[in-house]
């Protein structure tokens, strides 16, 4: 009954990210004074068009920069743990049931900057809306913490842990709008899929556990050649792959992605389409390209999975950007082009396989890329969309002239959208550029990347129409108020950030591309 | 070790039968002179008003959500229990004796998940979810 | 659908062969775990109970008389676990399932204090014909395992080891191999204490106008009737 003490160190910023959270949720429950908001939640909103006043700051406005500052440490934390790793392999903890390596690090590091800039953005919205709470930081605590069990998963038992982990704090950060019947129709969807999927991957895993005898990932990838055509073996995997492919939010398993995305808290949507599904990749990587991948035979990995993905990412591509086309909410339009954008991911992950190690890199750099770009773009619609009266104007008309009115947040957002339609010189050109060109290495995969090219151009014409609403249309006559930006310095630097670090990862992909494809 | 079960079977079958035994006296002692007067519905001498059926507050559902957390945790105990001289011995152990030298470990690895439990208790107190009005 | 029917017949008698197998099998020494006081049809009453439960809980009109025959599957779970040497899970199948998620269950229903109604049913003609598929399908499924399987029933694979399954073995895989994981349930259970605190709180009214319901009314009293606790805890909601 020993325990290794290194251990410990070697799961910093998993350790970290509990404490910090169980430190936040204290902090919270013995605040004294009321929280925000709190005499405006029985008021009834105006009939007419008369202002629905701002809450005032409340006496929890400290957990914010509390937050942040937790998050940057244990961002240098796992900045510095690369160094504690030795050799090309990771290094087992606790008994093998999780892996520190410089992958699992740069996922983390992926969720943990997505998760600063997201709760940057987030008081300004939860106040206004009158939903401030303090367990808003507790929770993306603990569910940042059940990423980083995720992307460090070595067995299959931690996998199904760091997907519950992440899932809960989620379902409960979707559905915290208790006054939005939106909110609680995104939480109540986002729930009932989660708890349907959680049986998928559990009943997969126990098929597997039952067919190999083991839940350690390393001892299947082993055995896989000897288990792969046995039907246990590849029932439990394909219940595992359609599981993650549901969190990902994957034609055709993605019926319940635009609701919950367009009905969650904006900032909570935000880290949804970004966290959630970069660990979410992050786990298929683990399970499908490296446990039963097979570099010796690319097609052919183990169980067929790239078969499947193959036709997946085409459907995910193709159905996302098309429903993407007709949307008149900006909001709605983003949740759609999170659908399309994990098709384009999937090509990274079919690329891991089929091309190799050298594909890393790309789906790295895409998932950084398209981390930051939807982080910053859901704080810019949660910026600019408030009205007077506290609801949320988030059509194109509403969005019409954007750029005489609030010409900070319409340039923010013509930067993100343009990232997101792959547009140089942003960082989504570069995530697209460098994925479609590692895939090229195959002829296999010419016609993914030609679809996935054509679906880059038909994305382009959505994006363009939101920034010539902003640019080039007078806001239409309306009986309805005109939205009434948000004015925090926290949310404008937040988005700052992320629009700089869009420009910055486009002028200067290098540091970060090289980082991705060290990432072993 | 199914002969262990051997009283919880004697305990439902009395249970069963017991109850089924009173009901049974009820039907068969009982007088039974029906009227419509006494088949009639009652509530404090006066026609009952609407349905007996009052809905429930929020309040009662989250008491029991937590109550069903607490229960989960505490069912983590009897297993840590079980294997507590175990977990806190590095030799064998013999009896109640550990023959070798005794760690901190195993209360260590309950302390670590009690603990964090207790801030939830914490947090539930302070928010006053498991008080009333 | 005689085809149906015959297969319906021979599973009737059927039936009494496949058991007269098993109390055979039964006496052969070593094949089954020798207790005898707890014979193979000690396993057919529980599964009965436990599918007789089951298909009470979805048949019911009555929504509390549903949830307690729901009870009588998770004992007969309980049960049957606990003959296959799962004794901490037949205990915490009994605390945990029958006991307090049963609760919670009871007050789901009374929460919501949904009328009586006819259970859900299919209304189109596809999918009826899907599930009278469905049906047949699983019946002649069924049929096939009891009559045409080979070989017929599986062989135990031995008596296990005279812990298994024991609440200290448990605490073996638990306290050591997979001590993270059961750490790692504490956060778990936090996020789930945190979300049952957040979710049920209370709140008094829409405050915007883009979240109203379209029908949506300033008040509606007859809701607030019997909603004096939640109303009462509606107050007490702004407090924190």
């Amino acid at each position: 009954m020993t325990f290794d003490v290194a251990d410990l160190q070697n799961s910093a910023p998993l350790l970290l990210l509990t404490v910090a959270g169980l430190v936040l949720m204290l902090l919270d429950a013995f605040s004294r004074s009321k929280l925000v908001g709190a005499p405006y939640q029985k008021k009834m909103p105006a009939e007419t068009s008369e202002a629905y006043p701002l809450p005032v700051a409340g006496s929890r406005g400290y957990l914010m920069p509390v937050t942040v500052l937790l998050l940057l440490g244990i961002l240098a934390v796992v900045a510095w743990l690369p160094g504690q790793i030795h050799g090309d392999h990771g290094v087992f903890m606790y008994r093998d049931m999780l892996v520190l390596d410089r992958f699992g690090l740069l996922v983390s590091g992926i969720c943990i900057v997505g998760a600063i800039l997201g709760v940057m953005t987030a008081p300004a919205f939860l106040r206004a809306h009158g939903l401030e709470m303090g367990e808003y930081y507790a929770l993306v605590m603990f569910s940042l913490a059940g990423m980083v069990i995720l992307v460090m998963a070595a067995d299959l038992v931690t996998v199904f842990l760091g997907v519950e982990i992440m899932s809960l704090g989620v379902y409960v950060l979707a559905g915290m709008w208790r006054k939005s019947q939106r909110s609680a129709e995104a939480a109540m969807k986002y729930f009932l899929v989660g708890a349907f999927v959680s049986g998928l991957l559990l009943y997969g895993i126990a098929l597997v556990y039952g067919s190999v005898g083991t839940t350690l990932l390393s001892e299947i990838r082993s055995r896989a050649p000897v288990f792969a055509s046995r039907p246990l073996f590849y029932i439990g995997w394909m219940l595992i792959f359609v599981s993650f492919l549901f969190k990902v939010a994957a034609v055709p398993f993605h019926m319940w992605a635009p609701d919950t995305y367009d009905g969650a808290p904006t900032p909570v949507s935000g880290f949804m389409m970004t966290g959630v599904k970069a660990a979410a990749f992050a786990g298929l990587y683990r399970l499908f390209a490296v446990t039963l991948g097979d570099s010796q035979n690319a097609l052919q990995a183990y169980t067929g999975w790239v078969h499947a993905a193959y036709g997946i990412a085409i459907l995910t591509m193709t159905l996302g950007n098309l429903a993407a086309l007709h949307q008149e909410s900006i909001k709605r339009m983003l949740a759609y082009s999170s659908i399309a954008h994990a098709g384009y991911l999937l090509i990274g992950l079919i690329a891991m396989a089929v091309v190799g190690d050298s594909a890393r890199g790309p789906l790295l750099f895409y998932l950084a890329a398209y981390t930051v770009t939807v982080v910053g773009a859901m704080g810019v619609v949660g910026w600019l969309s408030r009205d007077l009266r506290g609801g949320e104007r988030l059509t194109l008309d509403d969005w019409a002239g954007m750029g005489q009115r609030h010409p900070a947040g319409a340039l923010a957002m013509t930067i993100f959208l343009l990232s997101l339609g792959g547009f140089p010189p942003t960082a989504g050109f570069f995530g697209k550029f460098y994925l479609f060109r590692v895939a090229l290495e195959k002829p296999s995969l010419l016609p993914l990347v030609l679809i996935g090219i054509a679906n880059s151009l038909i994305s382009v014409y959505y994006y363009l129409r939101v920034i010539t609403a902003m640019y080039f249309r007078a806001p239409a006559p309306s009986s309805e108020p005109a939205s009434e930006p948000l004015s925090s310095t926290a949310l404008s630097v937040g988005v700052l950030i992320a629009a700089l670090l869009v420009l910055g990862l486009g002028l200067m992909p290098e540091w970060l591309a090289n980082l991705c494809a060290a990432a072993n | 070790m199914s002969v262990d079960y051997a009283p919880t079977l004697v305990a439902i079958l009395f249970g069963i039968g017991f109850s089924c035994f009173f009901m049974a006296l009820a039907v068969f002692l009982g007088p039974k002179r029906p009227d419509p007067e006494k088949l009639s519905p009652f509530e404090c001498g006066s026609d009952p008003i609407g349905s007996p059926r009052v809905r429930f507050s929020v309040k009662f559902y989250q008491v029991a959500i937590l109550f069903l957390i607490f229960d989960i945790e505490s069912a983590f105990l009897y297993p840590w229990a079980a294997l507590y001289r175990r977990l806190s011995c590095l030799g064998t152990v013999s009896g109640t004796q550990c023959l070798g030298t005794v760690t901190a470990f195993g209360f260590v690895e309950m302390l670590v998940f009690i603990g964090t439990l207790v801030v939830a208790l914490a947090y539930v107190w302070r928010k006053r979810a498991i008080g009333w009005g | 659908m005689t085809g149906i029917a015959s297969l319906m017949g021979s599973a009737a008698t059927g039936l009494p062969s496949l058991l007269a197998q098993v109390a055979q099998a039964q006496r052969i020494p070593g094949k089954i775990d020798p207790v005898p006081w707890c014979p193979a049809w000690a396993f057919w009453v529980l599964a009965a109970l436990t599918v007789a439960g089951a298909l009470v809980t979805i048949t019911r009109r009555n929504l509390i008389g549903a949830v307690m025959s729901l009870v009588a599957t998770f004992f007969g779970l309980a049960s049957i676990y606990a003959l296959l040497s799962a004794h901490f899970l037949a205990a915490i199948q009994v605390l945990v399932y029958a006991g307090a998620i049963m609760v919670l269950f009871v007050f789901v229903v009374m929460v919501l204090n949904r009328e009586e109604e006819e259970p859900w049913s299919l209304r189109s003609p596809v999918l009826k014909a899907f599930g009278t598929g469905a049906v047949v399908y699983l019946l002649v499924r069924i049929g096939e395992l009891l009559f045409f399987a080979r070989p017929p029933l599986p062989q135990r694979a031995g008596t296990p080891p005279p812990n298994f399954g024991s609440v200290s073995e448990i605490a073996e895989y638990f306290f050591t191999k997979f001590l993270f994981p059961f750490e790692a349930v504490s956060i778990l259970l936090l996020i789930a204490v945190i979300g049952a605190v957040v979710l049920t709180r209370t709140v008094a009214k829409p405050t915007s106008v883009h979240d109203l319901p379209l029908d949506q009314q300033p008040k509606d009293p007859a809701a607030d009737e019997g909603d004096s606790g939640a109303h009462a805890a509606g107050h007490g909601a702004g407090g924190h």
